[in-house]
């Protein structure tokens, strides 16, 4: 189903939508008001994203590096081309120490992965500890939004959710009472755990370790009461070294939610004593990626989400009608490459304001890859033939200037046109929002009327 | 096998140039670096604490959480407190901890996040399944800001370090902020000299 029709679903709950909306713009200003806070914020940005540059088209010897100091402080290092190989590397090193309770923090390379699913199915307890993600887990839903993953609930649908699967108070939706209920509850699963998995937000080559984030406290629970620690990792999230670390650091967290650091950024440089420590480097599509000079740029992206709480469509649109795992302009951009078909209608899902572009910390030029999509898009026939041919006739008409005038004089009988003949069902814009009137006098004439009076 | 496919097709896909890394020298910084870290550490819900007050302030956290037991302490210093120490020879012993006394490294003014690391105490765990944390920290240990941080920093032989700023927190219900999520529930910092 396409992003259109499916927000359109969404959207039909007015209040839901505004909801949501200040939501999002909340998150939005909180990123605004803490990097007016920092006079280098821009000259970060434009490091962030040189150094990104420099890592994307060095990135195999970057790998190298990282993989040789990895294993040098003990860590053992797979590598997997795709989703199915991460599946079976993280049921392998399960299988092999019996291991059937584990936890997991949020990590959007695993659910790109599907890894919950696969390991339920080997009969392997997967808990995901991050709330948000303990949330929609227990909705058997996927995360709506990358960093606030519960963002499309309200506090009454989780109050009933945990009244349901946790035991609470019948009617309590208290945000405090919730979050302590939550916390008991996962307490225990984290003692419990035989095994811990993480994403990794960076991987330092120089320093052969990750680095986790989050606020909750939940990966580090995680990965310091079982024996086993399992970080799973995309290839793109390398940074050379310690110093480059502190430029992402600095923006992700401020970019993120607009708090200057997430409450714990832990270094994992190595196995603790008597445990052991995994990375699985994961390929799934991008190196193919890396090899289109349009996209490439991509791969530089932190997953913060700002361009997502930014987003006037996602804002009104949520992350489910995306359809992909990662909503929002970054999603957007990166869906199509994984099925063109499926995911065709995302780089429409956008007005191409720019504001997405503005916000990347490491400055991916958003809007600039949507529009490029659309024109692969239009190019490989996905484009309808009613907005190809309208597409057309619009190009000749802009192109010339006797066209252009006599469709801008039978523009102004919309003025005395009736209703039904301007609101219709191929009207697609006229559906909730009225048309501008059109002016009395085009621009030209008022111009030449202009000149003469001079 | 994976690996060698996974390099040969990023050799293949990357574009060759010559673009180095950039300079770094930026940075924020302060008049007063302290009063900067105090600043910022209130702004993630932590708090400041004279070395002095510490039994008034768990007297405190007892009237506001309920009574408390345990408390382990990992400072060279002697502290007057009157909980209990546990044994933690396992991960999983940290949990009956109420209060947990460390010390940290290095304090970030622009963030309000101490570097802790890992030969400082064992469990690990201990640290996250504390209900309440203090934190003593050198004033003279305090940088202006991660690129200071990160400059000055060894993690040869290192297994494991964290930057805290402030107590474990989450906005997942609505976007409304409560403070005690998986982590410590609060957390208070003694600056000495």
């Amino acid at each position: 189903m396409n992003h259109a029709v499916k927000a359109s679903k969404f959207i039909e709950d007015i209040e839901r939508t505004k909801w949501h909306n200040d939501a999002l713009w909340f998150l939005r200003q909180k990123r605004d008001r803490i990097s007016d806070t920092i006079p280098e914020w821009e000259d970060l940005r434009e490091k962030a994203s040189l150094i990104k540059d420099h890592v994307i088209s060095n990135l195999d010897e970057y790998l190298i590096e990282f993989e040789n100091n990895a294993i040098r402080n003990g860590i053992k290092v797979h590598w997997a081309i795709d989703g199915e190989e991460h599946n079976r590397t993280v049921y392998d090193i399960l299988k092999n120490h019996n291991v059937t309770k584990v936890v997991k923090s949020k990590s959007m390379l695993t659910e790109e992965c599907h890894l919950n699913p696969f390991l339920e199915e080997k009969g392997i307890e997967v808990v995901d500890t991050d709330l948000g993600e303990r949330i929609i887990q227990f909705r058997n839903e996927p995360p709506s939004h990358i960093v606030v993953p519960a963002i499309h609930l309200k506090k009454e649908e989780i109050g009933e959710l945990f009244e349901e699967k946790l035991n609470t108070e019948k009617g309590n939706s208290d945000p405090q009472y919730l979050t302590e209920e939550a916390r008991q509850h996962l307490r225990e699963k984290f003692l419990e755990a035989e095994a811990g998995i993480t994403g990794v937000n960076f991987a330092v080559a120089s320093e052969g370790g990750v680095v986790v984030c989050t606020n909750e406290g939940n990966a580090d629970l995680g990965t310091n009461l079982p024996p086993i620690h399992i970080a799973c990792m995309g290839l793109e999230k390398i940074v050379p070294g310690k110093e480059e670390l502190a430029v992402f650091l600095r923006l992700l967290a401020r970019s993120a939610t607009g708090q200057p650091i997430t409450t714990y950024t832990s270094h994992f440089f190595g196995p603790r004593k008597d445990g052991e420590m995994h990375i699985i480097i994961v390929d799934n599509g991008r190196s193919k990626i890396l090899g289109e000079e349009d996209f490439k740029k991509s791969l530089a992206c932190i997953r913060c989400g700002a361009c997502i709480n930014t987003c006037p469509i996602y804002r009104r649109s949520g992350g489910h009608s995306y359809g992909y795992v990662i909503p929002g302009p970054i999603g957007s951009v990166l869906a199509p490459h994984y099925n063109m078909k499926k995911h065709q209608s995302l780089p429409f899902a956008s007005t191409l304001c720019g504001s997405c572009t503005n916000v990347c910390p490491v400055k991916i030029d958003l809007h600039h890859q949507l529009l490029k999509w659309r024109e692969v898009l239009t190019q490989q026939g996905f484009i309808k033939p009613s907005k190809k041919l309208m597409m057309k006739l619009m190009g000749i008409a802009l192109n010339s200037s006797t066209l252009y005038g006599i469709a801008a004089f039978f523009a102004k009988s919309l003025r005395w046109m009736p209703r039904f003949m301007i609101y219709h069902s191929l009207n697609k814009w006229g559906n909730q929002r009225e048309i501008p009137e059109p002016a009395k006098e085009s621009f030209k004439t008022a111009f030449k009327k202009h000149k003469k009076s001079k | 096998m994976s690996r060698e496919e996974i390099l040969n097709r990023i050799k293949q896909s990357k574009t060759e140039n010559n673009l180095s890394l950039p300079s770094l020298d930026i940075g924020i910084t302060y008049d007063d670096s302290i009063i900067a870290f105090c600043e910022s550490l209130k702004s993630v819900a932590g708090e400041m604490l004279e070395e002095a007050d510490l039994e008034n302030y768990i007297k405190a956290l007892e009237h506001k959480y309920g009574a408390m037991k345990f408390l382990n302490t990992y400072v060279s210093k002697e502290i007057n407190n009157p909980l209990i120490p546990i044994q933690m020879e396992s991960p999983h012993d940290a949990k009956r901890l109420d209060i947990l006394v460390i010390e940290g490294l290095n304090g970030i003014a622009e963030n309000g996040a101490i570097w802790i690391e890992e030969p400082i105490l064992y469990p690990r765990s201990a640290i996250f399944l504390t209900q309440h944390l203090i934190i003593f920290l050198k004033k003279t240990t305090i940088l202006n800001n991660l690129h200071e941080f990160y400059q000055q920093a060894n993690f040869h032989e290192k297994n494991y370090g964290t930057l805290i700023s402030g107590p474990s927190k989450t906005a997942d219900v609505e976007q409304c902020l409560v403070i005690g999520a998986h982590g410590s529930r609060s957390l208070a910092v003694v600056l000495i000299d």
